[in-house]
């Protein structure tokens, strides 16, 4: 992969949370590059280390450590930036969140303080981060807010969370994440809480906004569905590391890594419904986070477990493609040889 | 026009929960056997005065004790909403000027130990929660635990003892004996900063203690929330972010919490007021139901009453006014 008009790259990066009952390694090697105005999806279940990655990303993973590897940010104003190394409440992390890296959350009941309307906490970044007045700031939230499509901005600004729908407040909240026009956006599963229309909606604008501003964006998702509507590229990540990373098209035609395969099954189609099919279900849970299996972490539920090799030896990427890397034995030339 | 609508509501209710309280006490009060003219007589008898039955029946027919108890409680009641609370038999004054002349005592310890309470809890919980299980932490809980189980009066004792045998003051009541009868003067208003304090301490430290636990408890529960962590990546610096949003948050219950606080302080530390002597209504009402003196005690008990409907009242709309989710209803 060319490294040319990389925003972010992340090397081999590790994070743990060291916890009474042991330690979780919530994010085991994960490397990726993010490129200019692209959007990259991250899918996979819950507890498979996207949100931490995610947050990680604008150093906000406490009680997480970053136990090693390399987060590089090309930021406009500061040059390339080591974001691994910088202190949590730095000056220079501070200055990054939200003018250069903004995050939508999952949650949009609980994303908003309760006790300051929405013209009060989306004008304090206008405020905060390009140093214009309160007045204007409000002009800003009021463009913000109507480019998102939301309705009577002028009274949004006046009004508190709890008057709001859960649409409304996500829209408020992509609103506030593109009022300081970032270089990059992290979408952490912005529509899971939505019903499905809300969710078109939310998706629609969120995809309009990003083709007007040239915004690039981590669409975090358990939705492969989702993120095809929106990703150029997706990667997967089962307990904490990447297994496929590949052109959303290509995925989709057709997926290498059997995890991927058993996640595009378990999507409901309407075709195979109609022809009497039962939905495929990937069989068993996520592993116990203190105690990782073996080898390839997928084979206790993989169909296609090679015996020996799978349950002992961890898999490396392999590129399939120069755009698309599987990390599986299956695809492993060595190991193919060897057969 | 929507918070006037519900202050005079909540006024009205306030004078109908006063009518229930004033007919309960009345009916608390005397409900010891025997009135305040018959231990007085046998007070008299004890010291050898022969007190005949017929000047009995017609000290108890002067003062209306011989009239059924829903006859003396509505002529109490009818003279009480008119400003006559009747006369004290202990004192033989008028009830309203024994409270009078102890109502600015007790409304000056009462407020300055709510503002004391207030200006130590809030800071030391939002230390508290900020780092937690730090030894800041661990100290504050530790002082605040002893401080919630230390008596009030045991606590006075200590204080007055350090305060004689260190400093060689003897801390008494408001101010020293010498200043009794003067007129306001620097050298007074000295001594009485002077006896301020260790009734201060005594009063505030079992609230400052409950509230310290209050905010320490509330802001953690608050600081878990999505919305502190919206509030970090949007790069505000921490203590802006954290006294912005969650301590705002974690001020309702404080806020609620000033509406018992008021009355408690009132009446709650009787104890310590007898201890060291404080002139405030609390040892006073004490005083008045071992006399059997009910008008005196059911003046002091609708005197606290409505001080703490004020209190509630107050807290209610401030919480009102700083809590966009509390709808007026």
């Amino acid at each position: 992969m060319t490294t040319e008009n990389n925003l972010l790259e992340v090397k081999d990066l590790k994070v743990e949370f060291k916890l009474r009952q042991g330690t979780v390694t919530a994010v085991n090697g994960v490397s990726f590059q993010l490129k200019k105005g692209k959007v990259l999806g991250v899918v996979g279940e819950s507890g498979s280390g996207k949100s931490v990655t995610a947050r990680t990303l604008l150093r906000i993973e406490a009680p997480g450590i970053i136990t090693s590897g390399e987060i590089n940010f090309f930021s406009p104003k500061h040059g390339e930036l080591a974001i691994q190394k910088l202190n949590t409440t730095g000056e220079l992390i501070r200055s990054i969140r939200w003018k250069e890296i903004a995050m939508i959350f999952q949650e949009p009941m609980t994303s908003f303080g309760p006790m300051h309307t929405f013209g009060n906490q989306i004008s304090e970044v206008l405020i905060l981060h390009e140093k214009v007045n309160k007045a204007d700031a409000l002009q800003m939230v009021i463009e913000s807010l109507r480019s998102v499509g939301m309705p009577r901005p002028e009274k949004v600004i006046n009004q508190y969370p709890h008057q709001i729908s859960g649409g409304q407040r996500q829209r408020a909240m992509i609103a506030m994440a593109l009022a300081c026009n970032p270089e990059m956006l992290i979408a952490d599963e912005p529509t899971t809480a939505l019903d499905v229309s809300t969710e078109a909606q939310i998706l629609e604008v969120l995809a309009e906004r990003q083709k007007t501003l040239n915004t690039a964006i981590l669409y975090i998702s358990h939705n492969l569905g989702v993120v095809s509507n929106i990703a150029d590229e997706v990667m997967v990540m089962y307990l904490g590391q990447i297994v496929e990373h590949a052109p959303v098209d290509e995925l989709f035609r057709a997926p290498k890594h059997p995890y991927t395969v058993a996640l595009l099954n378990s999507i409901p189609r309407i075709d195979k419904a109609y022809h009497g099919q039962k939905l495929e279900v990937l069989s068993g849970g996520i592993p116990d986070p203190y105690n990782h299996p073996p080898g390839c972490k997928f084979h206790p539920r993989c169909p296609k477990v090679i015996k020996g090799v799978c349950d002992k030896i961890q898999p490396l990427q392999h590129a399939v493609s120069e755009t698309w890397s599987v990390a599986c034995h299956l695809y492993s030339t060595s190991i193919n040889s060897e057969k | 026009m929507k918070l006037f609508k519900y202050i005079i509501k909540r006024l009205l209710w306030g004078a109908l929960v006063l009518l229930f309280v004033s007919f309960f006490s009345f009916l608390v009060i005397q409900l010891p056997p025997g009135d305040f003219l018959s231990s007085y007589i046998a007070r008299l008898e004890k010291s050898g005065m022969a007190v005949d039955n017929q000047s009995m029946v017609a000290l108890r027919h002067s003062y209306g004790l011989d009239q059924p108890f829903i006859v003396q409680y509505g002529k109490w009641f009818y003279r009480f909403v008119r400003g006559d609370m009747g006369v004290s038999f202990l004192y033989t004054k008028k009830v309203e000027s024994v409270i009078v002349e102890r109502l600015p005592a007790t409304l000056l310890l009462s407020f300055t130990s709510l503002l004391v309470i207030y200006l130590v809890s809030i800071p030391v919980g939002i230390y508290s929660a900020r780092r937690q299980y730090s030894i800041g932490d661990f100290l504050a809980s530790l002082l605040g635990f002893m401080g919630m189980a230390i008596p009030g009066f045991l606590l006075a004792l200590i204080l007055m003892w350090i305060a004689y045998q260190g400093f060689g003051i003897s801390i008494g009541g408001l101010q020293s004996p010498q200043f009794m009868d003067q007129p306001m003067s620097m050298a007074k208003a000295i001594d009485f900063m002077k006896h301020l304090p260790v009734p201060i301490i005594v009063i505030t430290v079992a609230g400052t203690a409950a509230l310290i636990r209050t905010m320490r408890a509330t802001l953690l529960d608050e600081l878990g929330k999505q919305y502190v962590t919206t509030a970090r990546a949007k790069g505000l610096k921490e203590s802006t972010l954290i006294h912005k949003y969650p301590v705002r948050a974690a001020m309702n219950p404080i806020i609620s919490s000033g509406g018992w606080l008021l009355p408690e302080l009132f009446s709650g530390e009787t104890i310590a007021a007898i201890v060291l002597g404080l002139p405030t209504i609390g040892p006073l009402l004490y005083r008045a139901l071992l006399g059997e003196d009910m008008y005196l005690a059911a003046g002091c008990i609708m005197i606290l009453s409505i001080l703490t409907i004020i209190g509630l009242l107050i807290s209610d709309i401030v919480l009102a006014i700083t809590d966009p989710r509390i709808r007026l209803g």
